[in-house]
């Protein structure tokens, strides 16, 4: 008997199980199933409804004292105003002008206190949420979103880095679920790693071994067809859609207004890239912008920074508002720990886990909110203390995943989040 | 133990060009496996594969790689009776089986971590020679577990533990998983909650092992993995908030025994500073000893598992790692008999796979007969039967894990007896330590004082005599300077007596105390002897009621696996019933493959057919390197290397030793120049360090990588005597179409390929160069390629 047809075997129903992708969704022998990929009709609708997170990463270690929490006229605050924002009550450093305009959309958290002072650990942290052990590794944010919200039809990239330099690649941050949800990451914006047909192949030479491509695997699949020869075959599909969609990687296709508004640095060009992936559905964009570690020179070094950021995020938070995209797009703006109120000799300040802040809005995040608070001079949180375990829960929660659920990996329950904290309530509308 | 039905013993003959080299009085191994698999197969049974696919898949496991097309060519055409076992017997003296058995031992034991303090290189060496020299698996582990990194020789051994920064949880975890296929890490925090075996007390007994453990560098900078004497081992449930003590355990063995060494006399070198500590009793190299000596099972299961799964593509427990009752082998005897024929076979890994490559189980098709009605006429009377043994079983279950229960009560309270004993005698060897202290000090004081009056009664004898005859004299002859001498001596003399009265004073003060502090520490001692005494026999109590726990368990165990086999049988039957009753009512197309696909993963479980098995990374890369020709292009620059270094002696007799090494070398030179390539395979097709590595996934960017990246791009280029140079040399269409198949798909094409072949040829005859490296790219990116079947 020749088979056409596959369903019903274990592997199949764990296969089917993956299609579904979402949270607590199983996965087993077969890690990448694809299932049909989305006629481009029903993505629109997909992509408006489709979760969403952008993290802005500051590498290195903002300076909470220099943006969200500042302390003027203290012994500790250096030398910068604070300054109102659209939303009463709420000052920042007024290094973030633009931002300012923005609050509306934006909340702050100021009393994180990770007691972490290194910056692998302390990055480990705020990305996975748990303290980084040798005996296990835990997927990072953008890997777990990935696997929680990506549609299963979609063909891009669920975890996407765009860093400041490098070739690109897969990156290794995915842990148990598996490199299907591991970071492609875009080497100073340039498109994924081989998107592109080498002129040395030919139009009709492409449509011809693709052709016999298929019909090769259509002769193998009578012999046999299981979920994981359907993964395969398909991976060759959704890798030509990606190849058709490339352009949503080429940021000169938006209008040069834009590029005026994002200004022509990288950091500018990476927002304005970030916003054409958000908007082409992409679940998770990384911004990374470095380097913040002013061990020298903190205040010269954050009027440049900080000055740098501040009008593309703004911009990119205004547009993301406009588009009606908020309400599904989480944003993030973190660092792996924030800096010392001791201002040190070189006029420095050093790597600070005690009493630091975040920025995020959108999706569930309540807006115009301020979580805790830390003491006058900033040296120690003062009240609603939270970490990294608290800030994972919470972005989850803000993208509508039950951040106390779990993945069945293998059979293996893993807790999407550390079962021992817990999502901050009260900034979640 | 209770025996599962023998549902459907169908007559299984299937003649086999195959001899063992077992002595004829002798049932070889193989034979036994393919028995033991047919007495519990369910009817159905595949064919042997045909010779393209049986040459495929055994290049695959034992070399990593899929056959040169010459290779293919050849043993298609070779009608030789046991062509299949000199190919077998071949590939197992080939250096490229060293490299392929080393590289799959390297990425179980070690998940592609990243190197800490032994060189990748160094370690990928260590056990590429120690598979060529068939070094035992219990050999190799013994070196690995008890691995401290002193051992010149074989400091890679201790790659093990430093890649896991010789972290105590995950190495505890990891020897569980990987050297006894029990995968403990749920039972860190508290007795697994989904699986029943798994126990707390079994994780931490690992622990004990390895809990004394510290990472030691000494004043070069060279790091080593040194062992303290001292660490108990307690543990608390999160869920119960029951704690308890244990003591070194293996996995399903006992605790074991250890000498008893009073505070102070523990070490045979004492930790210092910048000192490598090295205690008496070392008790990793007990966990090294005790895992490898032979006895215990589920050390011995796990590889014949692993290997197995290493050839048939899936373990008999499956997964590798979670061998527990809920999850029994799908062939229990099968099981126990691999396990206990390794040992017989001294652990010679090569001998093991060489069985399991000449059963008929390891020979079977992907394919299955046509029909399933006959074996469903034997079926149907019997599944009343089975359905009520399922649930006799069930009862059984239950009645075991009563009996159990008794026995287990009895082994807590001798075993809890044992901890405040311990205490006890930990308590007094902390006295020991104490009393030892103030001993010291007291027998140091004595000594010292001891010591001055020896040296005061010295100069005292010295003196005195002297000053009595110069007094003599001066007496006798009333010379004013010599009286004067003799009233200097007389006086020195008087001091010195008074000195060594003192002396002799403070000796008299001092013994007392010296002699009672050394009563303290002998009483000291003694208490603890006493103790230890109580303690040897409460831990002889424990182990009178060991035996029978063992059995307890083992008829739990014995049960419970019935119970499962029993529903797997009835399951797999019911799926042959389901698809002979949709045939024979005609059902629509659709649902009659529904069921057949049901009852074929039915069939890939209990190994009546083979199964579709995706290729490692490293599989991957050696397998698109064959089919294209970059390693026919390699080998040719190896030999000519190896002509060089190592010449062919054509005038004298071929000496056996230089032709193999010539092929090693040949292999190392091929090796290095393409092992960067295997490298950016890995990346693609590997999953993350220190991640399991064998699930299957698909990600675009792989076939990106062979849709337009460069490296596979200029592989399909003509150069030398690579695939597209030889296809394009060639006019046919068959002929390039059968060169193309069997280069890259082992086999020979269909005619219906062939006319595909040929029409594709000409829909552009002007470009036939692109043409051929199209369907070559085609073929490179089939599921046919990717899988091992």
């Amino acid at each position: 008997m020749k088979c056409s047809y596959a369903c019903g075997t274990d592997e199949h129903v764990i296969a089917r199980r993956q299609f579904l992708g979402g949270v607590a969704a199983g996965a087993g022998a077969v890690v990448g199933g694809l299932g049909v990929l989305a006629a481009p009709a029903s993505a629109t609708q997909l992509v408006k409804d489709q979760k969403r997170v952008l993290v802005v990463n500051m590498a290195g270690g903002l300076s909470q004292l220099e943006s969200w929490d500042p302390k003027p006229g203290t012994d500790t605050g250096g030398p910068f105003r604070a300054i109102p924002t659209a939303v009463p009550g709420i000052h920042i450093c007024e290094l973030l002008p633009e931002t300012a305009k923005q609050m509306k959309h934006l909340s702050l958290v100021r009393s994180i206190n990770t007691k972490e002072n290194d910056h692998g650990k302390g990055g480990y942290a705020m990305f996975t949420g748990r303290r980084q052990t040798p005996a296990a590794d835990y997927p990072r944010l953008g890997a777990v979103a990935a696997k929680a919200l990506s549609p299963a039809t979609s063909s891009l990239p669920g975890h996407i880095v765009i860093t400041p330099g490098g070739s690109g690649g897969r990156g290794s941050d995915s842990a148990y679920l598996g490199p299907k949800y591991s970071s492609i990451s875009l080497g100073d914006g340039k498109p994924p790693q081989n998107t592109e047909r080498p002129a040395s192949i030919s139009e009709q030479s492409e449509l011809a071994r693709q052709a016999f491509r298929r019909q090769v695997n259509d002769r193998f699949a009578m012999r046999r067809r299981t979920a994981m020869t359907d993964a395969y075959t398909a991976n060759y599909e959704q890798a030509l859609e990606l190849m058709k969609r490339r352009e949503i990687f080429d940021i000169t296709k938006e209008p040069q207004q834009d590029h005026d508004r994002y200004g022509s640095h990288d950091f500018g060009r990476h927002c304005l890239l970030a916003r054409r992936l958000l908007d082409s559905g992409v679940t998770f964009v990384q911004v990374t912008h470095s380097n913040y570690d002013t061990h020298n020179e903190n205040f010269n070094f954050h009027i440049e920074q900080v000055g740098e950021f501040d009008s593309p995020f703004a911009t990119l938070v205004a547009d993301l508002a406009d588009r009606g995209m908020l309400e599904s797009t989480l944003i993030v703006v973190l660092s792996e720990f924030g800096r010392t109120p001791n201002i040190n000799q070189n006029y420095g300040r050093d790597h600070w886990g005690t009493a630091w802040s975040i920025c995020l809005g959108g999706a569930k995040i309540q807006p115009g909110a301020v979580i805790g608070k830390t003491n006058d001079n900033g040296t120690a949180v003062a009240d609603r203390e939270v970490d990294h375990g608290h800030l994972f829960h919470t972005y989850m929660q803000a993208v509508g995943v039950d951040s106390s659920g779990t993945f069945d990996v293998d059979g293996r329950e893993m807790p999407i989040a550390d079962p021992a904290a817990s999502p901050i309530s009260e900034l979640l509308a | 133990m209770v025996k599962p039905l023998p549902l459907v013993v169908l007559a299984f003959a299937s003649v086999l060009p195959l001899a063992g080299l077992a002595r004829a009085d002798e049932v070889p191994l193989h034979a036994t496996i393919d028995r033991m698999i047919a007495e519990a197969n369910l009817g159905i049974v595949a064919p042997i594969a045909s010779d393209g696919e049986f040459l495929r898949r055994l290049y695959l496991d034992l070399t990593g790689s899929i056959p040169p097309s010459e290779v293919t060519r050849q043993f298609l055409d070779d009608a030789t009776a046991d062509k299949r076992e000199q190919t077998i017997n071949r590939l197992l003296e080939s250096p490229r089986f060293s490299r392929h058995m080393a590289s799959a031992i390297d990425v179980m034991l070690m998940e592609r971590r990243a190197e800490k303090h032994v060189k990748h290189v160094d370690w990928q060496k260590y056990l590429y020679d120690s598979v060529s020299q068939n070094k035992p698996w219990d050999e190799l582990c013994r070196e690995i577990l008890a691995a401290d990194g002193t051992d010149e020789k074989n400091r890679a051994a201790a790659a093990f533990y430093f890649a896991r920064d010789t972290e105590v949880n995950g190495i505890t975890r990891d020897v569980g998983r990987i050297f006894f296929g029990m995968d403990l890490q749920c039972a860190q925090c508290h007795d697994h909650p989904l699986i029943s075996s798994y126990y707390q007390s079994d994780y931490y007994g690992i622990y004990a092992f390895l809990n004394r453990g510290v990472l030691f560098t000494d004043k070069d900078k060279k790091v080593f993995y040194a062992e303290k004497a001292e660490g108990d081992v307690s543990f608390t449930s999160v869920f119960t908030s029951e704690s308890d003590k244990t003591f070194p355990r293996l996995p399903t063995s006992f605790e074991i025994d250890e000498p008893f060494f009073p505070k102070g006399e523990e070490y045979d070198v004492a930790p210092a500073d910048k000192v490598r500590p090295v205690p008496k009793f070392s008790r990793r190299e007990q966990l090294a000893a005790l895992a490898t000596n032979g006895t215990n099972t589920q050390f011995n299961k796990n590889i014949a598992n692993r290997l197995w799964a290493h050839m048939m593509g899936r373990g008999l427990v499956e997964p590798v790692d979670l061998h527990h009752a809920d999850n029994p082998p799908s062939h229990p005897e099968l099981l126990e008999l691999l396990g206990d024929q390794f040992v017989a076979m001294k652990y010679d890994m090569k001998a093991f796979l060489r069985e399991l490559a000449l059963s008929a189980t390891y020979q079977r098709s992907l394919d299955a007969p046509d029909s399933v009605a006959e074996q469903a006429k034997t079926i149907e009377p019997q599944i009343a039967s089975l359905r009520s043994r399922a649930e006799e079983l069930a009862i059984q279950v239950t009645e075991a894990e009563k009996a159990i229960r008794a026995t287990e009560e009895e082994f807590n309270t001798a075993r809890a007896a044992v901890n405040p004993i311990y205490d006890e005698l930990t308590t007094a060897n902390t006295a020991i330590g104490t009393t030892r202290k103030a001993a010291d000090a007291g027998a140091k004081a004595l000594a010292d004082a001891q010591a001055l009056q020896a040296s005061t009664q010295s100069a005292f004898n010295t003196i005195a005599p002297l000053a009595a005859t110069t007094k003599e004299a001066a007496d006798k002859l009333k010379e004013a300077e010599l009286v004067d001498i003799a009233t200097k001596l007389q006086a020195r003399a008087d001091k010195l007596a008074g000195e060594l009265a003192a002396a002799t004073k403070a000796v008299a003060d001092k013994t007392p105390p010296a002699q009672k502090s050394a009563d303290a520490l002998s009483a000291a001692k003694q208490a603890a002897e006493a103790i230890k005494l109580r303690f040897d026999a409460a831990r002889a109590k424990v182990r009178e009621v060991e035996p029978r726990l063992a059995t307890a368990r083992q008829n739990e165990r014995s049960a419970a696996r019935a119970k499962q086999l029993a529903d797997d049988e009835l399951q797999a039957a019911e799926a042959i019933l389901a698809v002979a009753h949709a045939e024979q009512v005609a059902a629509d197309k659709a649902t009659v493959t529904q069921l057949y696909e049901v009852m074929r993963d039915q069939w890939g479980k209990r190994f009546s057919a083979n199964r579709l098995e995706h290729l490692s990374p490293e599989q991957m890369a050696w397998s698109v390197m064959e089919a294209t020709g970059v390693l026919e292009n390699q080998r040719a620059a190896g030999e000519a290397e190896a002509n060089k270094t190592l010449p062919l002696e054509p005038d004298k007799p071929a000496d056996p030793a230089r032709l193999a090494e010539r092929n090693k070398l040949m292999e190392a030179y091929v090796y290095e120049k393409v092992k960067g390539n295997i490298a950016t395979f890995v990346k693609l097709f590997g999953h993350g360090d220190g991640q399991p590595q064998s699930d299957f996934f698909a990600t675009v960017d792989q076939a990106l990588f062979f849709a337009n990246g460069s490296v596979v791009q200029s592989w399909l280029n003509p150069s030398g005597n690579n695939l597209t140079a030889r296809l394009n040399k060639l006019a046919e269409p068959p002929a390039i179409a059968e060169e193309m198949y069997i280069s890259l798909l082992s086999r020979r094409p269909t005619e219906e390929e062939i006319t595909s072949v040929a029409a594709y040829l000409q829909s552009r005859p002007e470009d036939k160069l692109n043409t051929i490296k199209e369907m070559t790219w085609a073929l490179l990116t089939s599921a046919e390629f990717r899988f091992s079947y």
